[in-house]
């Protein structure tokens, strides 16, 4: 929408002398037009974001004035032991909840891309996880995992198997937070690969027919490399909202610390580094330092995406010039 | 954009199934575990959606006495 009004106002009235002021004038009904987003977007988007790096400098308790301490905040939060447990915790539940998410999501779509018959109907099946709300599913989650009349300890009791200790011990959480993600995404991510498999032409697998290449040497020969730009999509879109889990954590460790306000359950397992920044800005008002905390997760958050997308990409160059 | 895109791809699918259409439509073992594998993983992703209406139809304190019954018991029901 921007791009097309700079467009009809630069060639309405590039040939003019004064450019600003007379387009503004003579196409105002399209300014209008999109000014509630604009006007939204910084009164509620950009102005509390830069707002934030702010406060970020400054001691405030959400009420009094905010004091400036330059720097202390950041300095507090690198020497911070709680806050680099709750960056290891989101790395733990990243990586036990994307890799066999993407694995999974690889597989079923690809069993969806042979299928002919009931195609609609398992995709809905499912794609259904993922429009069903979090905290929804968290809350039954949470009682599926329970300890003592949980289905799943039941389950592994069924069949002979010691009962785990999901909730009450700190990877059990982070193991019951991976699975709840897992269980959200992996429909949406295996839509998303069976759109990618789909645009890969038939002739591709044809020629590997004919070349003598079964069903599993054609998928690894052909599917995997030929999906590389989606699954670098994915890849990326997952470490972006895997290091900004916050929901799951939230309420699945909310009723075993209650007298401790968001502290991320047992051991603090399920302290994801938002839920550490939640708790310190809206449970303790330490809004500076909740702030400083939020701008720690952006930073890693920007860093360990640039990581995991040139990690990917670099591998297309390498297949590339093989 | 995007709603016009997969018309092309499942009628070209369409042509090619007709082509090939009896080899398809046999049923294979590796076809019967496709949709074996398949018809698993929908039942998983569905079944959280089943326990909560099990959840839903069962008391409060159903659910932490018993091993849920499925509401058998339940007069609520």
């Amino acid at each position: 929408m921007t791009s097309a009004t700079r467009v009809m106002t630069a060639s309405g009235v590039r040939p003019s002398a004064r450019p600003r002021g007379r387009g503004l004038i003579r196409h105002w009904p399209m300014y209008v037009a999109v000014a509630p987003f604009f006007l939204l977007f910084l009164g509620f988007g950009l102005f509390p974001t830069l707002y934030s790096l702010v406060l970020s400098f400054q001691d405030w308790n959400g009420l009094g004035t905010a004091q400036w301490t330059g720097v202390d905040n950041y300095t507090r939060l690198f020497s911070d032991p709680t806050f680099w447990l709750s960056v290891r915790n989101t790395f733990v539940i990243f990586a036990l909840s994307t890799f066999p998410m993407l694995a999974i999501a690889i597989a079923v779509a690809a069993m969806l891309n042979n299928a002919v018959r009931f195609s609609t109907a398992f995709r809905i099946a499912y794609f259904v996880p993922n429009i069903t709300s979090v905290v929804a599913m968290a809350v039954l989650f949470g009682s599926i995992f329970g300890e003592n009349f949980g289905l799943a300890n039941s389950f592994l009791h069924a069949l002979g198997l010691p009962g785990v200790q999901w909730l009450s011990t700190p990877f059990g959480i982070q193991l019951t937070i991976s699975i709840l993600i897992t269980y959200q995404w992996t429909g949406y991510n295996a839509i998303i690969f069976l759109a990618g498999m789909q645009s890969i032409g038939g002739e591709v697998y044809e020629a590997a027919k004919l070349d003598g290449a079964g069903p599993i040497r054609s998928f690894f020969s052909i599917t995997l490399p030929l999906l590389r730009p989606t699954i670098i999509f994915v890849l990326v879109v997952s470490t972006v909202t895997g290091m900004q889990s916050f929901t799951e954590a939230q309420v699945l460790t909310a009723s075993s610390s209650t007298t401790n306000p968001n502290s991320g359950g047992a051991g603090q397992g399920g302290l994801t580094m938002v839920l550490y920044f939640y708790q310190q800005a809206f449970s303790y008002n330490r809004f500076g330092y909740g702030a400083a905390i939020a701008w720690g997760v952006f930073l890693i958050v920007v860093i360990f995406t640039i990581i995991s997308w040139r990690f990917t990409a670099g591998k297309k160059e390498e297949k590339a010039r093989a | 954009m995007t709603v016009t895109s997969p018309p092309p791809a499942t009628v070209t699918e369409r042509i090619t199934t007709a082509g090939v259409p009896r080899r398809r439509r046999k049923a294979t073992p590796g076809r019967a575990l496709l949709y074996g594998v398949l018809t698993l993983g929908a039942v998983i992703s569905l079944f959280p959606l089943y326990w909560l209406v099990v959840m839903a139809s069962n008391s409060t304190s159903d659910i932490y006495t018993t091993r849920c019954s499925r509401a058998s018991t339940s007069p609520a029901r």
